[in-house]
């Protein structure tokens, strides 16, 4: 009985973790995309001239747009490992509750989380800033 | 946004506490677009002359369009998502409601599915946002190296 209980929290789990990997690997996905897409337009020479300090804010934000393509490409990295380290575990039929992949998804959720709210918050700056100096059409 | 609609079926198991933590995610991923949405759409209106020039005029104005209808779905499902967000409190008062329990989690089951949809939508249409801009970016870059 127990055993079974046990065998069911884990299917559950691991169908949750399943898709949460998944979901993580689309959202990584399109926010490259957008990096992509922003970095693109901080180069483009749509905004007004004569700003004070454009150049170098723009190179600021490209910067930031590049460390956070790196860190993208690392987590890439780690959920690639963490899916080899899972079906390693399944293959094995580990059940222990309190398995180093429970611990290893955590850390990621939570890395992926931070990383999506940095994300955010660095678009938020590039849309406030130039969101008001965008060259208007004459 | 959280999910994106490949598996619902973990909802079932979803503790209060999880849907009070998906809920507030929903609701600032939510506010969010809506900073967004006015970005894109300040740029796709203020940035016309390449736009013009480029030819993809009648595209940038059904962009603008669908924007603004999404700006109007974007608050209706934030209300919906405030609201069900301060339902919760009969998860955890303790009182044994199970169909008052059940109502709240299909409630929420429900909302994760718009949320999806509504996600996958709003992201098609940013595709098409930075496709069409970069295009008219692209062919002023053509220009301005041809004269």
């Amino acid at each position: 009985m127990l055993d079974s209980a046990k065998n069911k929290f884990n299917k559950k789990t691991r169908e949750k973790y399943l898709s949460e990997i998944s979901q993580w690997e689309d959202s990584l996905m399109f926010i490259s995309e957008e990096m992509k897409f922003l970095g693109k337009l901080l180069s483009s020479g749509i905004f007004e001239p004569n700003i004070p300090n454009l150049y170098e804010r723009l190179q600021q934000y490209s910067k930031k747009l590049q460390d956070s393509k790196n860190e993208e490409i690392l987590l890439e990295k780690e959920i690639e490992k963490y899916k080899i380290d899972f079906a390693k575990e399944l293959e094995e039929n580990v059940k222990q509750k309190d398995s180093l992949i429970k611990r290893t998804h955590i850390q990621l959720r939570k890395n992926i989380n931070a990383f999506s709210k940095k994300i955010s918050g660095l678009k938020l700056e590039i849309f406030n800033y130039t969101g008001n100096i965008l060259k208007k059409s004459r | 946004m959280e999910t994106t609609g490949k598996n619902y079926k973990y909802i079932e198991w979803k503790s209060a506490e999880e849907m009070h933590f998906s809920s507030n995610q929903w609701i600032s991923e939510l506010n969010f677009i809506k900073d967004e949405h006015q970005f894109f759409e300040d740029m796709l209106k203020e940035y016309t002359l390449p736009i013009i020039e480029s030819h993809l005029l009648s595209k940038v104005k059904d962009l603008i369009d669908r924007l603004t209808k999404y700006k109007q779905k974007t608050e209706t499902l934030l209300n919906k998502i405030t609201e069900h967000r301060n339902g919760l409190q009969v998860m955890v008062d303790g009182i044994n409601q199970l169909e008052e329990e059940n109502r709240y989690k299909k409630e929420h089951r429900k909302l994760l599915i718009d949320v999806n949809q509504f996600s996958l939508e709003y992201n098609d249409l940013k595709k098409e946002i930075f496709e069409t801009v970069s295009q008219a970016l692209k062919q002023q870059k053509q220009k301005r190296l041809l004269s």
